[in-house]
């Protein structure tokens, strides 16, 4: 090693030294430590209901009745916050029996979404949705029923 | 031998009990009713029932119906008719002497001094007329006198016939040692053979003779006679002696007592031993008898099941049993006298194999058990549990045009049920009973029942049967 390059190196060590020194000065002088990363907030379902259909993004005539004739039934969801893009379902019964389940996409910062079902004659008689995060973990669920 | 040794040892305790109670009732209905009429014709109605058995078994539809009706209307006569007599059986005796004591003709009547007075009575033409009773009884033939109950003698028997005596009329009737009525009236016979020398007296005697079995003495004060009446037979005895032979003949007194106490303990043990023989021999015919074999559908009894667990389903509810017996005996069968019961003591959640063997099966006696079918029965059981179900109301019908529910709640929110636990892990939810959307104008409240989804759920005594909905109505937009 050459006699200029020995010196180039004791003065980059000592300038890290240095920089290294003022920094835990500097903490030092508040007093105390860094606080920890925060918590990422959970998913939270703010709205879950039943409609007839979706206008403008929002659920058109809230209700638990839906003749078959009026062909369709809507789950609408809406979650704030969502704190990382998730999934959750809408997993759909009657009598006990499922009968459709739709997977969901939430994104951050918050999400509305919805499924819909076609109502038939034959679909007549007690029906219930349940809202599950990919775990499962039931939501809510919401009951409903559809009439001939 | 073998055959002999096997019907032996198939004879159960019962059995010999049986034979020995019913052969003793047949016993004792010979000595309460022997030489009695009712006694014959008795015996002509188990003569009666014996050829109908017969006409039966040789297949004489018409003999044997005929047999059956006469021996029931018989049956039925010889109660009426002879009621009296059956009365008088059991009358004055207590329940002692009809279960044990023999019945025996009094010997106290002392015939000596009936013998003594009569002779001089007729002696003395002083006309007398005295009964002394057989087994029969003469309450519906006798006009009943006055009652009298005095100790018999000399000096009484006399002084009743004394033709100033205003009891003199009329015959003096001896119970025993006593003149138990005086004055009686005797029907008179209508006989047109008696000799015309013969009076009224005469007459009664004769009349009694002829409707009962008591003898009846006659002294004629016309003639200084001594007359015997008995059965059809009136009989004039000149001598003492003689009248006594008559006389202790009826009583049954013998002077021979001790022979004829033998000869008594003979007919009675003979009697004893044809009573449990005729017993024995239609238990044979009844029990033993022509086996047949006779299938019943049985439905099947379920025991000691535990609290905790749940009959679910068995492959069968009944089982086919095949009993073989005497066809008599089965053709008087019926199913509810046979169960078939399982002890569920040892079983356990899940599917338990029963074979069903003699130990789970209870026949009448005198049958056996020839088969069963199914051998094996599979009884699913399973834990009783309880479960919290939420309540879903099960509208129907259709809304008013406009109309819509927006929410509905439900009071109480959740129901407890318990049940089998296959059952129970696959509901989720219970529904209302159906709430019909019709009548729905606006928002309101309504109670319904739950409907329980199975016949196996019951709903926890702390639940309540029926739920508020309570509904938000709103209009379309």
């Amino acid at each position: 090693m050459k006699p200029g390059q020995i010196f180039k190196s004791i003065i980059s060590s000592m300038a890290a030294i240095l920089v290294a020194l003022f920094q835990v000065a500097l903490a030092q002088e508040g007093g105390k430590a860094l606080p920890p990363p925060e918590k990422p907030a959970s998913l939270m379902l703010a709205r879950a209901l039943m409609c007839e259909g979706i206008k403008e993004f929002e659920p058109h005539n809230q209700t638990i009745i839906f003749p078959a004739a009026l062909g369709q039934a809507v789950c609408f969801t809406a979650f704030d916050p969502v704190p990382e893009k998730t999934e959750i379902y809408h997993n759909w019964y009657k009598r006990d029996q499922p009968r459709a389940s739709f997977k969901l996409t939430l994104k951050p910062p918050k999400w509305a979404s919805f499924s819909q079902i076609r109502l038939q004659s034959s679909d007549a008689g007690p029906w219930r949705v349940d809202i599950t995060n990919a775990n499962g973990k039931v939501f809510k669920t919401l009951r409903f029923s559809v009439t001939e | 031998m073998h055959k002999f040794l096997t019907f032996v040892s198939s004879i159960r305790w019962q059995d010999i009990l049986d034979i020995t109670f019913n052969g003793y009732i047949l016993f004792r209905l010979y000595a309460l009713f022997r030489g009695t009429d009712t006694f014959r014709v008795l015996i002509g109605i188990a003569f009666l029932w014996l050829m109908q058995r017969m006409a039966v078994s040789m297949g004489l539809i018409l003999t044997s119906w005929m047999m059956e009706g006469i021996t029931a209307v018989a049956a039925i006569i010889v109660i009426v008719v002879f009621r009296n007599e059956i009365r008088s059986v059991f009358r004055a005796r207590n329940i002692w002497s009809i279960l044990w004591g023999l019945p025996h003709k009094h010997t106290r009547t002392p015939v000596e001094i009936i013998s003594k007075s009569v002779y001089a009575l007729a002696q003395q033409r002083i006309g007398a007329l005295i009964v002394l009773p057989g087994r029969k009884d003469m309450e519906e033939v006798v006009q009943k006198g006055i009652p009298w109950d005095g100790h018999i003698s000399t000096q009484m028997i006399k002084s009743i016939f004394w033709p100033n005596n205003p009891v003199h009329d009329g015959a003096a009737i001896v119970r025993g040692d006593r003149v138990a009525e005086v004055s009686a009236i005797l029907p008179l016979s209508q006989r047109r053979d008696l000799p015309l020398v013969y009076g009224t007296r005469h007459r009664a005697a004769a009349g009694l003779a002829e409707l009962t079995d008591a003898l009846i003495i006659v002294v004629s004060e016309e003639r200084g006679t001594v007359t015997i009446a008995k059965g059809s037979e009136l009989r004039t005895i000149h001598t003492e002696k003689d009248f006594k032979l008559v006389l202790r003949r009826h009583l049954g007194i013998r002077e021979d007592q001790a022979g004829y106490l033998k000869k008594r303990r003979i007919e009675l043990s003979a009697a004893a031993v044809s009573s449990l023989l005729i017993v024995f021999l239609v238990w044979f015919s009844i029990s033993r008898g022509f086996d047949a074999i006779k299938s019943f559908d049985i439905p099947i009894e379920y025991a000691n099941l535990s609290p905790k667990l749940e009959l679910l389903s068995s492959s069968v509810t009944s089982v086919r049993v095949y009993v073989t017996g005497s066809g008599a005996l089965l053709r008087s069968i019926r199913p509810e006298q046979i169960r078939v019961r399982l002890d569920l003591g040892k079983a356990v959640a899940g599917t338990n194999d029963y074979a069903i063997t003699e130990d789970h099966l209870s026949i009448p006696p005198g049958l056996s058990l020839k088969e069963i079918r199914p051998m094996v029965v599979d009884v699913t059981l399973d834990e009783r549990i309880r479960k919290v179900l939420p309540v879903q109301a099960d509208w129907v019908g259709k809304l008013p045009a406009g109309l819509i529910l927006v929410r509905a709640r439900i009071t109480p929110p959740e129901v407890e049920v318990t049940g089998p636990r296959t059952v129970l892990d696959d509901i989720k939810t219970l529904y209302t009973t159906p709430i019909p959307l019709n009548n729905i104008t606006d928002s309101g409240t309504t109670k319904t029942g739950v409907v329980l989804p199975s016949a196996l759920l019951t709903l926890s005594p702390k639940s309540q049967e029926k739920v508020e909905v309570a509904y938000e109505a709103g209009r379309t937009d």
